[in-house]
């Protein structure tokens, strides 16, 4: 199916045409937001395929559920929400998100600030998506999304002493791997 | 690089998280050119599957409807033939003698005894009424039903009814006397009957249990006879027990025990069920041609998806699958007549009555998560004021066929009577249900 999409249209416009089920809007809105929130899906898929499944089905549930949007608040939030939700939902399907751990007393490696700068938009992605699911998921809520530990708890259904420590795990190997990337780019230039 | 503790360690994880804040938060990833056409795709699925269950809904509600009222609308009563079984009296050696008779009429019979002895000596003079002519207007029946009565005059040995209800335009053989009575008599409609003058020579003795009942003169004299036999005639045959079966579709939901339910869906979810199947047995009791009690046992799924509103509206979906046991009991009052098609009796009717239901299983699942002990989240035991329509069709005079349409409101079997969520333990839970089946009868006046 080909259909030309022509110009900005606002948020409003195209929430109004996805409510009447008009196809036009409804590619509008996926032509809009699709890149962002693919974006999303990739941080809490474990691969690009299975992000591709989440944008398929989050952008389904989107057109279906759009007229419950109240505009209580900005539509790429509620938007990213649904993304955000809908990751969850799979990862839940393959894989088991909590394992439990124990990381009392570890000590954390402290690393320059300027060794972040030096990481490109897709290394960055490529950490991510190399932790446990488990990591994965609590570290995008907390460190990218904003969430809580008290809203991760409830949203994925533990408790906040889950989510800290899984949090703490998942810096912990983030920045092994930072620093271990560090250590190859030194090797590297001497 | 070095190793800290203590506030080093919060500054680095800010940093960590910011770096990965920045750099992610608002990146732009393309998806796959074709993305959209799977989106389109699915959505045209979707739509395609929303219009299909409308429509099947609507068939439903249509045909049901359709059919009983086409049914009802062809039904009359005067359009069709007013059966009686006639004699002559002057033919007719037995229990009624032919001193009883006024003026040697003859004789229309329902529901007479004959002794083991009698003979009915049945021949062509028995339908040479007074008054009228054989074969024609007037005549009992029209020649070929003439002929075929007098083939068929084996009576001897007769004991019961003598009631006779079969139809001129049909084989008088199949639809002779109810039970195996031998004894095959004419049938006569009053339009063939000449009321142009109200006299002696054109009346008929109506004889009843052995009884002069009454003489009939006049047109509206048989349609009153009319009324009443068919009304004997229903009572005779609806009267008795019955058991049947049945299997339908229903659309139900479930009852959420107040703040039991929270911890895993919310006490806000939105629950949208699904149609699901439901069948049973029931036994009951026809009383009369307006009134049955009914009782029976049936075994209900249900199957919903919710989608939880909690959490700034980020909607989660999820599966309940749960098994009832039901026992409803109905006082069913009807409305009886012959069907014009294969002239047994079909009924319409409403019910109510109570519905016991017991929760066998419940499962819920968190999108392909399996809640554990969900059972415990649900009331157990419901009690239900149901009320419903169904229809009866009787294909053998001790089989039918039904079709029911029926709503019912439960409550937890602690709340009952009180249909409202305040104060409640849990909330309501509604029932639609459809169902197709198949009664047998077994009479009790036959």
């Amino acid at each position: 199916m080909k259909i030309t999409y022509i110009g900005a249209v606002s948020d409003e416009a195209l929430i109004k045409g996805c409510i009447a089920g008009d196809r036009k809007a409804q590619y509008g809105l996926y032509s809009k937001y699709a890149p962002k929130m693919f974006a999303v899906c990739l941080r809490y898929a474990k691969d690009y395929h299975s992000a591709e499944d989440v944008l398929q089905d989050a952008f389904v549930k989107v057109f279906k559920y759009i007229s419950k949007f109240r505009r209580e608040g900005s539509f790429e939030g509620w938007l990213r929400r649904i993304f955000v939700n809908t990751s969850i939902e799979h990862l839940r399907k393959s894989v088991n998100l909590y394992p439990i751990i124990n990381d009392a007393g570890e000590t954390i490696e402290i690393l320059d600030k300027s060794v972040f700068d030096e990481l490109e938009q897709q290394d960055l992605l490529s950490l991510v998506q190399e932790l446990s699911p488990g990591y994965r998921t609590v570290f995008n809520l907390y460190a990218i999304e904003g969430y809580s530990h008290k809203e991760i708890a409830k949203l994925l259904g533990i408790n906040e002493g889950t989510s800290k420590s899984q949090l703490a795990r998942a810096r912990q190997v983030l920045q092994k791997k930072v620093s271990a990337i560090q250590k190859i780019s030194i090797d590297g230039v001497s | 690089m070095m190793h800290f503790k203590g506030s080093d360690n919060n500054k680095n994880n800010k940093n960590l998280d910011n770096t990965f804040k920045d750099g992610l938060r608002n990146m732009n990833a393309t998806p796959d050119p074709e993305m959209w056409d799977k989106i389109n795709n699915n959505l045209n699925a979707d739509l395609k599957k929303r219009k299909y269950n409308h429509w099947y809904i609507a068939a439903l509600f249509l045909l049901l409807p359709m059919t009983l009222t086409n049914i009802f609308i062809n039904y009359d009563l005067e359009k069709y033939y007013t059966e009686f079984a006639i004699e002559n009296l002057a033919q007719l050696d037995g229990d009624i003698t032919k001193e009883n008779i006024i003026n040697n009429n003859p004789v229309v019979v329902s529901n007479n005894s004959l002794s083991n002895t009698t003979e009915l000596n049945i021949t062509t003079e028995r339908f040479q009424f007074k008054g009228l002519s054989n074969g024609g207007r007037g005549s009992a029946l029209n020649s070929g039903y003439h002929n075929e009565a007098v083939v068929n005059k084996n009576t001897t040995g007769n004991s019961g009814s003598v009631v006779s209800f079969f139809k001129p335009s049909n084989d008088h053989t199949s639809k002779t006397n109810r039970d195996n009575s031998q004894i095959y008599l004419a049938s006569l409609s009053p339009d063939f009957i000449d009321y142009s003058t109200e006299s002696d020579n054109n009346s008929f003795t109506y004889i009843e249990n052995n009884e002069i009942s009454d003489v009939l003169k006049n047109k509206d004299d048989f349609k009153q006879l009319s009324k009443k036999s068919k009304k004997q005639e229903l009572d005779y045959l609806l009267k008795g027990v019955y058991t049947g079966a049945s299997i339908g579709v229903q659309k139900t939901n479930i009852l959420r025990r107040a703040g039991q339910f929270a911890p895993i869906l919310g006490d806000n979810v939105q629950l949208n069920s699904s149609f699901s199947f439901s069948y049973g047995a029931r036994v009951g009791w026809n009383f009369n041609r307006y009134l049955a009690l009914e009782a029976g046992v049936y075994k209900s799924d249900l199957e919903m998806n919710y989608l939880d509103n909690r959490y700034n509206k980020i909607f989660t979906e999820g599966n309940i699958k749960a098994q009832y046991i039901e026992f409803p009991i109905a006082l069913k009052f009807r409305y009886a007549a012959f069907n014009s098609i294969n002239h047994l009796p079909h009924l319409i009717g409403i019910n109510t009555g109570f519905t016991y239901a017991h929760l066998r299983n419940a499962n819920v699942t968190i999108v392909d998560t399996e809640v554990e002990n969900a059972y415990q989240y649900f009331d157990p035991s419901q009690l239900a004021l149901n009320v419903g329509l169904d229809y009866e069709w009787f294909v053998h005079k001790n089989i039918s066929l039904t079709a029911s349409a029926s709503a019912a409101i439960f409550s937890s079997k602690g709340d009952f009577p009180k249909f409202s969520v305040n104060n409640a333990k849990s909330d309501l839970r509604t029932n639609y249900r459809f169902q197709v089946g198949m009664n047998f009868i077994l009479p009790l006046s036959r």
